[in-house]
C-alpha cells in the first residue's frame, strides 16, 4: 500500500467565527511528499485560509466552522495540536515582525527544537546548523527588530525550519521583499526541495518566478480551485485566470496573445523559452546570436 | 528593546533584577515627598550608570518621560485647591491648583520610578531569562509570556506611532490641538490605528505562539550561580526595602528626614 | 468618475481660507538637498531634481536608498539638513506639514496606518476639517469625492472592515479631497494582488491625466514600466539616473546594483533586439511590435 500522502483536503469548506460567508467552499487538494507548489489567487480567494488548515490553527486557533477532512500524513488535523502538526507542517506569515518574538534570534530557533522536548544542546546544535544553512549565523545575538525585511524574513523561516518540518509553507513571504531577497528565497525553496525533499507550498503574486521554480500551479478563485496541475498546463488557461483576476507572467501572456502569430506550442516558463519560439518565428536565416 | 551591548547589567541575573524591580516598587509607593522620590531615582540612575547603560536608557525614556509628564499634568488638573492657573475651555475653566502642582510632581516622579528600572531590566535582560524569572516568581507561562512579549513589542509601536504620526500629520492633522481636551482629540487618529495594528500583530503572534508549541512547553529554569554583580544588586535592593521598611515602622520619611538634617 | 462635476467645480474650487492655487501649481524643486537623521550616515547627498507640473515620476531604488526619506522630505514631515525643497515655490523648511498638505498629498504604504474613522464618509472629511475649511464646503467636497471614488455605497461603512483594495481606495480619497496638486504615493501596490494593484495605479493615471503631478515609490517595475514615463534611480542616498522609463529598464546593470530586476518581458525585448524587435517596456507593447516585426519580415519575403 502506498504511504499516505503528506497533505490530503476532501471536501473542505470552512467559515470564520465572525463571518456567515464561506471563504473556503469545497477544497480537494492532495499533495504528496516532495512537491513543490505555487498558489496564486486574488485576495480574498482563501489562500492564507487554505494555508491555516494545513498546521491546525483551523480549526484550533481560529475557531469557527470546518467542514470536510484534512489529513496531514494520514492523521486527522482535528485530533492533532498545532504544536504536533507544526513538527510536519511550517508555517511562515507575510508580516515578519510579528513572528519574531524573542529577544534574539538564536533564541527565536531555539523554541521550537526545546518545545520538542530536546535539550538545550541539541537545540542550540539544530539551530545552528539550520542557520548556517540558510547563512543567517551571523546574526545569532542580533535582536530581530534591527534586522532588514529580507534577514527578518529568513529569521522567520529559520525558526520554523529548526522543528525540521516535511512541508514549508510560505503564506505571501515576499511581499515586503526587494527583488534580489524575493530571488534568494525561491532559491532557498529550490535547495530545500532539492536537497532535503522538503515539500513546499508557496502563496506569492510573483508569477514569472512561480512559473520557473514551481513544479506544479493552484489557481484558487472564491474558496475554490479552479486550475491545478503543471505550470505549462494552467499557464495556457488565459480566461481562468482573467476570470479570477490574477494575471499571468508576462511571457505567458505575450505567448497568449500572439497565439496566431508566433509558432507557440505551449505556454513558454520562462523569457529564454519565449525567445527561442521568437528566433524560430524569425526563419532560418537569423540564426546568428541566441 | 534589547541593547546589543547590555554592560554589566546583561551578566547580572535575571531573578536578581526583577528583585531589584519589586524593591523600586515598595520604595515608589512608600515614599511621597519629592526630595526622597528624588533620591530614590539617583539611586536608580547610579544602577544604570554602574551597570553601563545609563545614556541608552535616557535616550529610550524619552519618548516615555512625554507620556509620563502629560499623565502628571492631567493629574495636576484634576485636584481641586488653591488656584494657580486657570485654562479656561468653552463655558467652564479648569484650575490647576497648588496642590494639584505638587500631586502632579509626584504623580511624575513615582511613575519614572516604576518605569526605570522595568525599562533597563527589559534592555539587558533577553526574553528567555526574562520568562523563566517571572516563572521562579510564580507567576504561570502564559502570564509570563504575555509581559514579555508586551515589552517586547514596545520598540515596534514606538515605531508605528511615528509612521502613524506622519501619516495623520500629512492629511493636516495637527496633533498638538488647544488644550487639554484638544490634546486627547489629537491623539484619536493616533491611537486607534495602532491599537487596531496592535490587535492584528497580537493575533499573528498568537498564531506565532502556537505553531512553536508554548502550550506544551516543559519549562526547567536553568540559572547560572550567582555573580559579584547579582549580588551587589541584591544587596542594593535590600537596602531599599529596609530603608522602606523602617521609614513604615518609624511612621516617617527617613529619607526626608535625613537630607532635611544634611540641610541644616 | 464624474469628469462633469469636475467642470462645474473649478471655479469654486477653493474656499476662502484657501489662497487660490498659482501657476505652475504642482511644481516640485529639490536644490541641493542632503539628509541625516540626527548623527547617522546621510540618507540623501546633494539630491538635485525638478517636478514639472503634470508630470508621472517613478522613484526606484534598493531598500536603504533613501525613497522613504526623499517622500518625506518633499512633504515636510522632514526637512532638509541641506539645501532646500520647494513645493510650487514653498520652502518646506519655514512651513508647517499642515499647510503643505494642501499641495502635496502623500498616500502611506499600509493604509491601516491612517484608517481611524467611524465610517468612511468621516474619514474622507478627516483631512478637509484639519484644512480649516467652512463646512458647508466640507459636505460638498465629501459628496464628490465618493462620487469620483465611487464610494457612495460604502459611506457609512467602517473602514477597517473593507477590504484591502477598499481601505487604499478610502485612503486615496481621503487625500485627493484636499485638493493637492501634487501626489506621493509610496508603495502603493505592495502586498497588493493584481487587480487592487491595478485599480490603483489606473486611479493614479486618471489623476494624472487631469493634470496631478504624481510620484510613485515603488519595487515593482513592471507597473513602472507600464505607467511611468520618467523614471529615478536612487542608491545609497544619491540619484545615480534620472531619465526616460524605457532607458532605466533597458539597463539591467543599473538595476542589478540596486538588487532590482527589470520585468521579464523587457528582458525578453532585450535578448531579441538583435531581430531588430525594439525594447518594449510591457506586454501590449511586445504583442504590437511584434505584429510590426512580422508584418515588416512578411513583406521583406
Amino acid at each position: 500500500m502506498a504511504a499516505a500522502p503528506l497533505v490530503a483536503l476532501a471536501g473542505v469548506r470552512y467559515r470564520y467565527p465572525t463571518s456567515r460567508d464561506w471563504v473556503l467552499r469545497g477544497i480537494d487538494l492532495v499533495v504528496e511528499r516532495g512537491e513543490y507548489v505555487g498558489l496564486v489567487g486574488t485576495t480574498g480567494a482563501g489562500k492564507s485560509t487554505l494555508c491555516l488548515t494545513l498546521n491546525g490553527l483551523i480549526p484550533h486557533y481560529t475557531g469557527g466552522v470546518m467542514e470536510g477532512e484534512v489529513r496531514v500524513d494520514g492523521q486527522d488535523t482535528r485530533g492533532l495540536s498545532v504544536a504536533d502538526l507544526s513538527a510536519t507542517v511550517g508555517l511562515v506569515f507575510q508580516d515578519a515582525d510579528a513572528q519574531l518574538t524573542m529577544s534574539t534570534v538564536e533564541e527565536e530557533c531555539l523554541l521550537a527544537p526545546l518545545s520538542q522536548g530536546a535539550s538545550r544542546r541539541e537545540a542550540r546544535a539544530r539551530a545552528h546548523t539550520v542557520l548556517a544553512e540558510l547563512d543567517a549565523l551571523h546574526l545569532c545575538e542580533r535582536a530581530p527588530q534591527t534586522l532588514s525585511g529580507g534577514q527578518k524574513q529568513r529569521v522567520a523561516i529559520t525558526a520554523v525550519l529548526t522543528a525540521e518540518p516535511a512541508m514549508l509553507v510560505l503564506d505571501e513571504a515576499t511581499s515586503e521583499l526587494d527583488a534580489l531577497s524575493v530571488q534568494r528565497l525561491f532559491a532557498l525553496c529550490d535547495r530545500l526541495n532539492a536537497e532535503r525533499g522538503t515539500t513546499i507550498l508557496l502563496v506569492s503574486h510573483e508569477m514569472e518566478l512561480l512559473a520557473r521554480h514551481a513544479r506544479r500551479l493552484l489557481l484558487l478563485s472564491e474558496g475554490r480551485i479552479v486550475l491545478d496541475g503543471p505550470p505549462r498546463a494552467v499557464l495556457g488557461e488565459l480566461d481562468a485566470f482573467r476570470r479570477a483576476g490574477v494575471r499571468l507572467p508576462q511571457v505567458a501572456e505575450f505567448a497568449d496573445r500572439t497565439r496566431d502569430l508566433l509558432p507557440w506550442r505551449e505556454p513558454p516558463l520562462d523569457e529564454a523559452e519565449a525567445e527561442a519560439v521568437l528566433r524560430e518565428a524569425a526563419g532560418s536565416g537569423s540564426t546568428s546570436g541566441a | 528593546m534589547i541593547l546589543e551591548d547590555r554592560g554589566r547589567l546583561g551578566r547580572v541575573d535575571a531573578r536578581v533584577k526583577l528583585f531589584w524591580v519589586l524593591a523600586t516598587l515598595v520604595v515608589g509607593l512608600v515614599f511621597v515627598e519629592i526630595g526622597s522620590l528624588l533620591v530614590v531615582l539617583a539611586s536608580i540612575a547610579l544602577v544604570a550608570a554602574v551597570g553601563g547603560v545609563l545614556g541608552d536608557t535616557l535616550r529610550r525614556l524619552r519618548g516615555l518621560g512625554v507620556l509620563i509628564i502629560t499623565i502628571g499634568l492631567i493629574f495636576g488638573f484634576t485636584i481641586p485647591g488653591d488656584p494657580l492657573l486657570m485654562l479656561r475651555l468653552g463655558g467652564f475653566g479648569l484650575a490647576f491648583s497648588q496642590q494639584g502642582l505638587l500631586l502632579g510632581i509626584v504623580s511624575i516622579l513615582r511613575m519614572f520610578v516604576f518605569a526605570t528600572p522595568l525599562l533597563v531590566v527589559v534592555m539587558t535582560t533577553n526574553n528567555s531569562d526574562l520568562i523563566q524569572a517571572l516563572m521562579v516568581a510564580r507567576l504561570p507561562l502564559e502570564y509570563a509570556l504575555m509581559i514579555v512579549l508586551a515589552l517586547n513589542f514596545v520598540p515596534l509601536y514606538l515605531a508605528e506611532f511615528g509612521r502613524i504620526g506622519d501619516a495623520q500629520r500629512a492629511r493636516a492633522h495637527a496633533l498638538v490641538e488647544q488644550g487639554l481636551l484638544g490634546k486627547l482629540r489629537g491623539l484619536v487618529p493616533i491611537f486607534v490605528p495602532l491599537t487596531l495594528n496592535a490587535i492584528d500583530r497580537a493575533d499573528t503572534v498568537g498564531k506565532v505562539l502556537e505553531i512553536r508549541g508554548f502550550a506544551r512547553r516543559r519549562f526547567r529554569p536553568e540559572f547560572e550561580p550567582l555573580a559579584a554583580g547579582s549580588w551587589a544588586l541584591f544587596a542594593v535592593s535590600l537596602a531599599l526595602l529596609a530603608v522602606a521598611a523602617a521609614s513604615v515602622l518609624a511612621g516617617h520619611d527617613l529619607i526626608a528626614a535625613a537630607l532635611g538634617a544634611g540641610g541644616r | 468618475m464624474t469628469t462633469g462635476d469636475r467642470a462645474t467645480e473649478a471655479p469654486a474650487l477653493v474656499a476662502s481660507t484657501e489662497p487660490p492655487a498659482a501657476a505652475g501649481a504642482g511644481a516640485l524643486r529639490v536644490e541641493g538637498v542632503s539628509f541625516r537623521y540626527r548623527r547617522d550616515a546621510w540618507a540623501l547627498r546633494d539630491v538635485d531634481l525638478t517636478f514639472a507640473p503634470g508630470e508621472l515620476t517613478a522613484i526606484i531604488g534598493n531598500n536603504g536608498s533613501g525613497k522613504s526619506t526623499l517622500m518625506k522630505l518633499l512633504v515636510g514631515l522632514l526637512k532638509p539638513t541641506q539645501g532646500r525643497v520647494l513645493v510650487d515655490g514653498v520652502d518646506t523648511r519655514g512651513a508647517r506639514v499642515s499647510a503643505l498638505a494642501r499641495r502635496v498629498g502623500f498616500i502611506f504604504q499600509n493604509p491601516n496606518d491612517q484608517l481611524f474613522a467611524n465610517t468612511v464618509a468621516e474619514e474622507i472629511a478627516f483631512g478637509l476639517r484639519n484644512l480649516g475649511l467652512a463646512a458647508d464646503e466640507v459636505a460638498a467636497r465629501l459628496e464628490a469625492t465618493l462620487a469620483q471614488f465611487q464610494l457612495q455605497d460604502l459611506r457609512d461603512v467602517f473602514p477597517r472592515f473593507l477590504a484591502r483594495g477598499d481601505k487604499q481606495k478610502v485612503c486615496i480619497a481621503s487625500i485627493v479631497a484636499m485638493r493637492p496638486r501634487i501626489l506621493l504615493l509610496d508603495e502603493p501596490t505592495t502586498g497588493q494582488d493584481h487587480r487592487d494593484s491595478q485599480a490603483i495605479l489606473e486611479l493614479a493615471a486618471r489623476l494624472n491625466a487631469e493634470g496631478i503631478t504624481i510620484l510613485l515609490v515603488t519595487h515593482d517595475l513592471i507597473n513602472v514600466a507600464a505607467y511611468s514615463r520618467r523614471t529615478i534611480v536612487l542608491r545609497d542616498g544619491l540619484v545615480v539616473r534620472d531619465g526616460t522609463t524605457a532607458a532605466v529598464m533597458s539597463d539591467a546593470d543599473l538595476l542589478a546594483a540596486c538588487s532590482l530586476a527589470p520585468p521579464q518581458i523587457v528582458r525578453l525585448a532585450a535578448r531579441v533586439a538583435d531581430l531588430g524587435l525594439p525594447l518594449a517596456l510591457s506586454v501590449d507593447q511586445m504583442v504590437a511590435q511584434t505584429r510590426g516585426w512580422l508584418a515588416r519580415r512578411g513583406a521583406a519575403t
